[in-house]
């Protein structure tokens, strides 16, 4: 049985709840930034599988760029931990709240 | 300045007609050289030649251009009347509307700029030897200069819009010098007074010159120039309204609108700069500025702005008897009530500036009468003495090292000699003493007052009381200026006494005179002036003693002479307006024909035509018939008023001889307490009004209540906002989720609907 393309729209669907419902559920910053992560990769997926049913390469040029750019995102967003963790001993991010007013 | 202009003007001209500009510009680049330079040099030297020549130069230019063959002034030439124009730009032109930067000097201009420049000299020469050593020496002669510039341009001006510039501008260099010492709060306070009460006045000028500009406009030809100029289409006000029907005499005509109105509002602006009933209070207190300033300003030229203005504007008064009256009834009552105030006053300041305004009261009621060539011939007079005896004070003032108070004089006359006797002539002078300045003013102002007709009064017996009232106001001339004179310059010499000693007859206002030199007050002798103090007062003294001659009446002069002339009538004759009725020579005369030698306007008919002073021995020089029967009524009135000076002088030297510090009315001595009386009438409603309603109501209730509700708003809604704003950042993800979703799901929606 041919794999259709909505299948790979339901994985990534499913991908990006958990990405989506991770970041919101979750309080370690890491983990947070790893469903995020999740979620960008659950795009990945949707632009690579309508890439391949439309015959057309642009939607691959796109995940290399959202791949670029999460790369960067990975390396600022972990610098930023790290700083976080520094200055806090912990990584939850309910307690890094002290701009609020 | 205008090479191009369209007047046909010889070269000769054009330079003449810049040199009328540079009358009132070299004053003015006196004053910028001070301000810029004198302020960094601070060479006392510098600024004096500075502030001297540049009047100087103003002096010799008016002389030059009055006096000339073919000037303003210049006699005995038929044809000469044409005033001297100096276009320099067009400033304002708004359809009708014309307003020029215009100067233009006729015989009244011509007139008063020869005494404003020459008395004005004089006092700038005085000034360097009295600011000897001021600190704000470059300040004072700067803002001198700036005030020479000012009065020069209202005296000079050929509209009434470039009049107001130097009516304001002379009372902002008033303001500046009232306010001099600004170490003094009652300089500023001085200051602020005579400033504010100007205001009040100017609120009549300027409502004067639109009235004017609407009636004129109304007729067809809106101006507000005082002369024709048939180069560019301006006609002069006077021509244009002066075959308007006289307004009849009634209170109603004040408020018709019509040239009764002009005329009581460009009297309210007079009554304010002149410092009449109910705005005169200004004056006493300017004394605060230096002597010199008091002199110039407040007794010499600018006061005189107020009766300048009313001749200058005599056409509208002839036709509006109601404003005459008023006009003659507040002069009157200022000149009575001021001369009262003035018998009481112990600072010698105070005494001369009571006396300028009741000789400010005789000029209106000069003019009030029609009798506008006495009023201005009055102004001359008085520049002369006035400034004389505020000279003279001033160097009192001086050689007693700033002491004002007369009860502290004394016996002066040893130590003053050149100082006593110029103030002697000026004594005499206002006293109405005959030869001397005053005497042929004043005379003629009684009789204009007791010959007066029934054009501007409601009935005869108003001429009789007017002349008793000024011959009373003449009667206490004499007395408190002879009152001062033996305070100041006779008696004992109480300057010598200690502060203890006068404790029992001073009040409070006098111990503001004193800013603790009390302590060197018995090291210091008295000494007379420096020469460029005592020079100008001579050279007043002069002019105190001969300049009367300028102006005797002919049942006077009739004396001497067969055809005695009276220079001043016969000067002023062509440019001022006449009542229909005051004109003696009413009967022989229609109307029309006395409206035509009237008011600024270029003439070709000499004002006095030979062929009349041969017509019959009583004819004068201006062409009114003198009968014999007037002669004798007005040298019995001159004799009167010789008796009545006499008397004043002798019953102030028997009263005030022996006992100088007799202590007067109490009444008198504080003015009425028409400050007080302002003060709880007027100016409390007005700062209690400010305070309770404008400011508390309207400020703070309605400004400030409007700007802070909308603060408050904007603080409640972010109040609110901010609660979004929780820092936690699983929220805000939540919240960007829920946003998502909701963009989405609108699309969604919109697309299964679609």
């Amino acid at each position: 049985m041919e794999p259709q393309l909505s299948w790979y729209l339901a994985l990534s669907a499913v991908l990006f709840t958990i990405g989506a419902a991770g970041v919101i559920i979750k309080r370690n910053a890491i983990a947070m930034f790893m469903c995020i992560e999740l979620m960008l990769n659950a795009v990945n997926l949707t632009f690579v599988a309508f890439s391949s049913f439309f015959q057309d390469v642009s939607g691959q040029l796109f995940v290399f760029i959202v791949m670029t750019v999460a790369a960067a995102e990975a390396a600022v967003g972990l610098g930023i931990i790290i700083a976080i963790f520094r200055n806090r001993e912990s990584l939850d991010v309910d307690e890094a709240s002290m701009l609020k007013m | 300045m205008q090479p191009g202009r369209n007047k046909p003007c010889t070269y000769i001209s054009l330079m003449e007609n810049n040199l009328l500009s540079l009358i009132i510009f070299a004053p003015l680049a006196g004053a910028a050289i001070n301000w810029f330079v004198g302020r960094r040099l601070r060479n006392e030297h510098f600024i004096g030649i500075v502030a001297c020549s540049s009047v100087g130069v103003s002096t010799l230019i008016a002389f030059y251009l009055a006096l000339k063959p073919g000037g303003a002034l210049h006699l005995g030439e038929p044809g000469v009347t044409t005033p001297v124009f100096d276009h320099l730009w067009t400033w304002i032109q708004v359809g009708q509307f014309r307003a020029d930067f215009g100067l233009a000097m006729d015989r009244l201009s011509g007139t008063y700029a020869l005494f404003v420049t020459f008395i004005g000299f004089l006092i700038h020469v005085f000034a360097v030897g009295y600011m000897h050593k001021d600190s704000g020496f470059y300040r004072f002669f700067a803002y001198l200069n700036l005030f020479m510039f000012a009065m020069l341009t209202l005296v000079l001006a050929d509209n009434f819009l470039l009049m107001f510039v130097g009516w304001e501008g002379v009372g902002l260099c008033s303001y500046l010098l009232i306010g001099y010492y600004t170490d003094r709060q009652e300089a500023g306070d001085a200051a602020k007074k005579a400033f504010i009460t100007n205001r009040v006045g100017d609120w009549g000028f300027v409502m004067g010159l639109m009235l004017i500009f609407a009636i004129t406009a109304g007729l067809g030809n809106g101006t507000i120039s005082f002369f024709d100029h048939p180069g560019t289409g301006v006609a002069s006000v006077f021509n244009v309204v002066k075959d308007l029907p006289i307004d009849a005499f009634t209170w109603k005509a004040i408020f018709a609108g019509g040239l009764t109105s002009v005329a009581v509002l460009l009297f309210i602006g007079a009554a304010g700069k002149s410092a009449q009933i109910p705005l005169y209070v200004w004056l006493p207190d300017a004394m605060a500025g230096p002597t010199p300033v008091s002199a110039l300003i407040h007794a010499a030229t600018m006061v005189t702005a107020g009766v300048y203005m009313i001749v200058r504007c005599s056409e509208i008064y002839v036709h509006a008897p109601t404003a005459m009256f008023i006009v003659a009834i507040i002069g009157a009552a200022t000149a009575l009530f001021a001369a009262t105030i003035g018998i009481a006053q112990n600072d010698i300041k105070k005494v001369l500036a009571y006396s300028t305004v009741s000789q400010l009261g005789y000029m209106f009621l000069a003019c009030g009468l029609g009798a506008f060539g006495a009023a201005i011939f009055h102004v001359i007079t008085h520049a002369f003495f006035k400034a004389l005896l505020f000279l003279g004070s001033g160097s009192v003032i001086h050689g007693m090292h700033h002491e004002q108070d007369m009860r502290r004089m004394g016996g002066l006359r040893k130590y003053m000699p050149i100082t006593f006797a110029t103030m002697l002539t000026g004594w005499l002078a206002i006293s109405g003493i005959p030869i001397f300045a005053g005497f042929f003013s004043k005379d003629e102002i009684l009789w204009k007052a007791w010959s007066a007709g029934t054009f501007n009064l409601p009935s005869p017996a108003w001429s009789k009381a007017l002349w008793f009232i000024g011959a009373l106001t003449a009667l206490l001339t004499a007395v408190y200026m002879t009152r001062m004179m033996v305070m100041t310059f006779w008696g004992a010499e109480r300057f010598r006494e200690g502060h203890a000693d006068h404790d029992d007859h001073t009040d409070e206002s006098h111990a503001t005179h004193e800013d603790g030199h009390g302590a060197i007050h018995g090291v210091h002798e008295p000494h007379e002036s420096p020469l460029t103090m005592t020079v100008p007062l001579v050279v007043l003294a002069v002019l105190s003693t001969f300049g009367g001659l300028i102006g005797v009446p002919y049942a006077l002069g009739s004396y001497f002479s067969d055809h005695p002339t009276n220079y001043i009538e016969q000067t002023l004759g062509p440019v001022i307006s006449e009542t229909p009725s005051s004109g003696h020579s009413a009967a022989g005369k229609p109307h029309a024909e006395q409206f035509e030698w009237l008011s600024p306007k270029p003439q070709v008919t000499d004002s006095a035509p030979p062929v009349h002073s041969l017509d019959e021995s009583a004819v004068g020089t201006t062409g009114h018939p003198h009968s014999p029967e007037e002669v004798r009524a007005e040298r019995l009135l001159a004799l009167l008023s010789v008796l009545i000076a006499a008397l004043g002088i002798g019953v102030g030297w028997v009263v005030f001889r022996k006992r100088p510090l007799l202590q007067m009315p109490r009444l008198l001595e504080n003015k009425y307490y028409v400050d007080e009386i302002y003060n709880k009438t007027i100016i409390n409603p007005i700062t209690a009004g400010s305070r309770e309603g404008l400011w508390k109501l309207f400020d703070i209730g309605v400004i400030d209540g409007f700007l802070h509700a909308i603060g408050d708003v904007v603080t409640e809604t972010g109040g609110v906002l901010r609660r979004l704003q929780a820092g936690f950042v699983r929220g805000y993800a939540a919240i960007i989720l829920l946003g998502a979703l909701a963009v989405i799901g609108f699309f969604a929606y919109s697309a299964f609907r679609g």
